[in-house]
């Protein structure tokens, strides 16, 4: 059931639900500065080990199955701590999704707490914010079309709806719609703290932090990365928002 | 630990149902029937278990009752943590002179792995944390995680093996809700006072 989406179904070979991830070395985006007693220097690659990630984002007919068999995570039972009034409000109701076209679209107006209680239920994990990025940059294939297409994205106003899932193209990793359709929650979403990142909080702030806070970032021109990151630390954890959904990662 | 809570809940229950009392003595007996349910934003929805400084496994819902000032940091932190430390004790000094009931403070650590009960008691002792009213707690990486996104504390592990981390004093109310929030460079502890006796007078409900 978990890949049978319309746009799977039209395949010769239907997507796999996840695919597997090798191990790698990647060199972050945002780094720690050397400082105090750090030995680390700038665009150091970290190891990154072998995980699964699922193929696709999460569509409503998927959540829809989980919310069945955890009546907790329904819209009417949802507790403000753990999503805000915007949960699924796209949905008809509880249980009834607006039409059967939403059933291949991605999932959205999900809190960080109902994803990651669903990557729970499947025996999965948000992915890291470091994981997510690595599945990302794809060994270095095709990462300037990856980046013009993520552009083309942002350029574009948010459509009234984000499209079927898995109509585009693979990449090397046999990962879909990472970028182009939705946003995508990550398990440590909130981690990377900068000054300007700090939007939801007042500007006295700059002061709240305890550690190194200097952080920089591998690649100053990488507009998309910026705008990733961004977007993620802009978000709290109880936020169900239109244009963000997600996908689960497991192990190896 | 429970009965430290307890008896705070008790000397609480105390002053509340004197109060209650003197007003409508029909209303009295609902405080003392089982707890209502929690708010829908209460902290204390949270289902994570925690270890506290004496190996005990708690659930968020015993710290209802009363206000509770918490904080999140580690032990191995030199610089900030020990300030929002020392700043959580000038509270609770402060709070010591004025007549009401005590209430608790608790530092959750965001180190699973270094901060063991042990680590977490032998902290409380160096810096003369007076348990009756301190808990300090280790969780697993989960508990951490949705502890920390519901209080709005961000933390990241560095390069070092210590933690970037938001250094925040929030105060939660009797049944777990964020009734204020206090960047700790900028802690003012006769406004944070004031909050949490406003919590605790009767007439403020």
């Amino acid at each position: 059931m978990a890949a049978t989406t319309v746009a799977a179904m039209e395949r010769a070979s239907p997507i796999p639900a996840m695919v597997s991830i090798p191990a790698g070395d990647f060199t972050p985006f945002f780094q720690e500065g050397p400082g105090k007693g750090s030995a680390r220097t700038i665009n150091a690659p970290v190891r990154i080990h072998a995980f699964r990630l699922d193929a696709l984002p999460v569509s409503n007919l998927q959540f829809l199955d989980f919310v069945r068999e955890h009546p907790e995570w329904r819209r009417s039972r949802i507790k403000p701590l753990f999503a805000d009034h915007h949960y699924l409000e796209n949905w008809h109701s509880d249980l009834a999704l607006p039409d059967e076209k939403a059933a291949s679209e991605p999932v959205t107006n999900v809190s960080w707490f109902a994803a990651e209680a669903y990557c729970e239920a499947r025996g999965l994990r948000l992915p890291t914010t470091e994981r997510w990025e690595y599945a990302l940059a794809d060994r270095g294939r095709q990462q300037r079309e990856v980046k013009q297409q993520s552009l083309d994205w942002f350029s574009r106003p948010n459509p009234k709806r984000p499209g079927a899932i898995g109509g585009g193209k693979a990449n090397g990793y046999g990962v879909y719609d990472l970028v182009g359709l939705v946003w995508e929650w990550t398990l440590d979403h909130s981690s990377f703290m900068t000054g300007t990142e700090q939007r939801n909080t007042s500007s006295k702030d700059d002061a709240a932090f305890c550690g190194s806070g200097s952080i920089g970032v591998s690649d100053a021109t990488n507009y998309p990365a910026f705008m990733r990151y961004a977007m993620r630390s802009s978000l709290k954890a109880n936020y169900a928002m239109e244009n963000v959904g997600f996908r689960c990662e497991g192990d190896e | 630990m429970r009965g430290k809570i307890l008896l705070a809940f008790v000397i609480g229950l105390s002053t509340w149902s004197a109060v209650v009392t003197a007003h409508d003595h029909e209303h009295a007996s609902h405080v003392m029937a089982p707890a209502a349910p929690l708010p829908g934003t209460s902290i204390y929805n949270l289902t994570s278990s925690w270890t506290n400084q004496d190996g005990k496994r708690i659930n968020l819902e015993s710290l209802r009752g009363g206000p509770v000032v918490v904080a999140m940091g580690y032990t191995s932190c030199k610089d900030i943590c020990a300030m929002i430390v020392a700043d959580m004790v000038a509270i609770e000094d402060r709070m010591k002179k004025v007549p009401l009931p005590r209430i608790n403070f608790a530092f959750f650590s965001l180190d699973s792995a270094v901060d063991t009960p042990e680590r977490l008691s032998a902290y409380a002792k160096d810096h003369g944390l007076d348990l009756k009213d301190w808990m300090l707690f280790n969780g697993d990486d989960k508990a951490v995680r949705e502890l920390a996104a519901a209080l709005g504390v961000r933390y990241r592990r560095d390069a070092s093996g210590g933690f970037d981390h938001s250094a925040i004093i929030i105060i939660l109310d009797a049944d777990g809700r964020i009734a204020a929030q206090q960047p700790d460079a900028q802690a003012n502890t006769e406004e944070m006072v004031r909050k949490i006796s406003a919590l605790l007078s009767p007439t403020s409900h």
